[in-house]
């Protein structure tokens, strides 16, 4: 009968030895399991900010894109006596180009070059003067990047070059 | 006794296993601190943009025609206040300034309005001689000056003076 006793104590000690020993192993695992999570969220977080970045990148160097398409359309360069002027824009041809290319018909046409952007002309200086050359909004766009580019304008008329600005915005 | 050091041996076993998973996690966020945070991004973009933001911003503005000096080019006036730099140029503008001032006062309106109001960090000079205490124009943003080598792209324009070459730079900081 002591024997059994005995026994049934020293069983008692085993399990709850194994109890606490599972209780350790659980809580280690648990934080092992929340480290794992908060490392896996900083590195999501991490690529997010670089993935933002590398958008933002590439919005820019399409506007850059784009002013370059722009430069060298017909509807746009800046000549004299038939010569092409590098990096310069006919303020007339562009007010022009604002009127023809903001219509639907327009949007159609000049959608496979601009695509999915609004491309606004500001005149800087001297002061005065804003046209909207091409505006085709992306419906429920997420983001949208507004990139500047400065330009040269060419008044034919007065025979003055003009301080411009070229607003590219990105849909996405 | 023996029991005693059986289970501080054990606590000691115990502390080397946290260490080395202390020591591995320390190991993994160093490795995504190097691979993600201090990766570079693609320079050749940003170059490209820089470089087409300064060649741009050069070309704008040397050929503006001032809206009242005489009809004058920005270049103009500046090669005139290059050549005159201790009268302040020769050229009289509408307003009773020299060209040295128009010219500084028009370059700083259209940078204020442009670059500064984009945020973009960068300097521009203009002057016949390398010395920054020489030049005729010296605008600066944010840190980024012209006495110290910055990261960063420019452009260089040449314009024809009498006291030679005069260098219009403009320079895009990272």
């Amino acid at each position: 009968m002591a024997l059994k006793m005995a026994f049934g104590r020293i069983c008692e000690k085993v399990n709850r030895k194994a109890q606490i020993k599972m209780g350790e192993t659980i809580a280690i695992m648990f934080i092992f399991f929340v480290l794992l999570v908060v490392g896996a969220i900083f590195y999501m977080n991490l690529q997010r900010a670089t993935v933002s970045r590398e958008i933002t990148e590439a919005y820019e160097l399409r506007a850059v894109e784009l002013s370059q398409v722009i430069s060298f359309l017909p509807e746009a360069q800046c000549t004299e006596s038939n010569v092409v002027k590098a990096s310069c824009f006919d303020l007339y041809k562009l007010i022009g180009l604002s009127k023809v290319a903001s219509t639907p018909e327009g949007i159609n046409l000049y959608s496979r070059e601009f695509g999915t952007t609004t491309i606004r002309l500001i005149k800087l200086y001297p002061s005065g003067g804003e046209w909207v050359l091409y505006d085709n909004r992306k419906a429920n766009f997420t983001s949208a990047p507004v990139t500047n580019i400065p330009i040269m304008l060419f008044n034919t008329t007065s025979d003055k070059y003009y301080f411009g600005v070229l607003e590219v915005t990105t849909y996405s | 006794m023996n029991r005693n050091r059986k289970k501080n041996q054990k606590a000691q076993m115990e502390i080397m296993g946290l260490m080395i998973v202390v020591i591995l996690l320390i190991v993994g966020v160093l490795f995504a601190v190097k691979f993600v945070v201090l990766k570079k991004s693609p320079e050749v973009r940003q170059t490209f943009s820089r470089t087409q933001m300064a060649s741009n911003m050069g070309l704008a503005l040397m050929s503006s025609t001032t809206d009242s000096c005489r009809g004058t080019a920005v270049k103009d006036l500046l090669i005139d206040c290059a050549e005159w730099p201790e009268a302040g140029g020769t050229i009289t503008c509408d307003d009773g300034r020299r060209s040295c001032d128009y010219v500084n006062s028009t370059i700083g309106k259209i940078l204020n309005q442009t670059l500064d109001a984009w945020k973009v960090r960068y300097y521009v000079t203009a002057g016949t001689s390398k010395r920054l205490d020489e030049q005729i124009i010296y605008f600066t943003s944010a840190g980024c000056t012209a006495d110290r080598d910055q990261p960063g792209e420019s452009e260089s324009f040449f314009l024809p003076s009498s006291r030679g070459l005069l260098t219009l730079k403009v320079f895009i900081c990272e």
